[in-house]
């Protein structure tokens, strides 16, 4: 009789201590992940100064800005594509890619599905532009 | 029997426990400090290559010639806690570090460090009294010394920047336009020749780099 109360009590602590090691490993393992959000910010933070130093650069024709001028319409975008494909490749680490979206077009690399992406969108007075970068 | 069994369970109990809380507290604490780290180290960045700081010309546009005034005190004074240690590097050399930094949290923006340098262009005024700046600069210091004429009036792109109904003589200063390309008209009755006039111009020389801050908190 009392063989079989100590085996219940030990039972009890077993399940008791695999209880707190679930727990313990819920919180090794679980916590969020600094990486995937770090490399996040740092993708939108790569986006938003690229977007800022093209849109203080000065027209290459028209317009009052270079990004005003890519999406002044279809003939500005189709002349400025190569030479914004150009800066852009000039301006963002060698390891970053890009895409730039006006309502006329797109410029740059192609975006494959599933990666991670980090974006600004730029306001100017023809329409909005946005850039898109992910790590190559 | 029961006594000692019940014993041993209690204690391994609070073994597993303790060892839960003391990882758990681990896990959350490494989780928040990259994560703070971060969070500094894109603040000080950002004021860094906002245009109110004095080593910018503009936003994400620093002045090469302000760089080296830069020092490890002004990071504090643009947001670093003063228990946090930082590192600047640009273009991947340490422009300023203040205290040791061993593993930190890098935060790497985008940035064009210009130059300014002077060009001067003295123009001969052949049958025009226009003159158009080969490229485009924010300021101009423009001479005018006419020798057989008076300049009443001087125009940047239809825009009176200068202005004398007796005649302007000396050294201004100009603030134009560095979006787009300047002709400057100068209004006199006679024509100007040679030597009459001399401007100097500070056209920028960009160069593309980047902008690391490490912090370490």
């Amino acid at each position: 009789m009392s063989r079989a109360q100590a085996h219940v009590t030990v039972v009890e602590a077993a399940i008791g201590v695999l209880l707190l090691t679930s727990v313990t490993l819920g919180f090794a393992l679980g916590t969020p992940g600094e990486a995937g959000h770090a490399r996040k910010v740092q993708l939108d933070t790569y986006a938003s100064d690229a977007a800022t130093l093209l849109t203080n650069e000065p027209p290459r024709h028209g317009e009052q800005t270079r990004l005003a001028e890519v999406t002044a319409s279809t003939t500005a975008f189709e002349r400025e594509r190569d030479a914004l494909t150009e800066r852009l490749d000039r301006i963002l680490p060698p390891n970053v890619m890009f895409r730039v979206e006006t309502r006329y077009g797109s410029a740059g690399y192609p975006q494959p599905s599933g990666v991670q992406t980090g974006e600004a969108t730029v306001l100017t007075t023809n329409g909005e532009v946005t850039i898109r970068v992910w790590y190559a | 029997m029961e006594l000692p069994a019940l014993g041993i369970a209690l204690l391994t109990l609070t073994a597993a426990l303790v060892i839960g809380v003391s990882v758990a507290q681990s896990a959350l604490g490494s989780a928040e400090r990259p994560t703070l780290e971060r969070q500094t180290a894109t603040s000080v960045s950002d004021r860094l290559v906002s245009d109110e700081v004095r080593i910018t010309h503009r936003k994400n546009v620093l002045n090469e010639s302000a760089v080296p005034d830069f020092s490890g005190r002004d990071l504090y004074e643009y947001g670093l806690p003063a228990e946090a240690n930082a590192t600047v590097r640009l273009g991947g050399s340490v422009v300023v570090a203040s205290g040791t930094v061993d593993d930190g949290t890098t935060v790497e923006r985008i940035v064009l460090v210009e130059d300014r340098h002077t060009e001067t262009i003295e123009p001969t005024f052949e049958g025009t009294n226009r003159v158009t700046l080969p490229r485009r600069t924010a300021t101009t210091t423009v001479e005018i010394r006419p020798a057989n004429t008076t300049v009443r009036r001087v125009e940047a792109n239809e825009r009176v920047v200068l202005q004398n109904a007796s005649g302007l003589d000396g050294t201004f200063k100009v603030e134009l336009s560095r979006l787009e390309t300047t002709t400057l008209r100068f209004d006199t009755p006679g024509q100007l020749t040679d030597g009459d006039v001399r401007i100097e111009y500070y056209p920028p020389e960009a160069r593309k780099t980047t902008l690391q801050v490490t912090v370490d908190e």
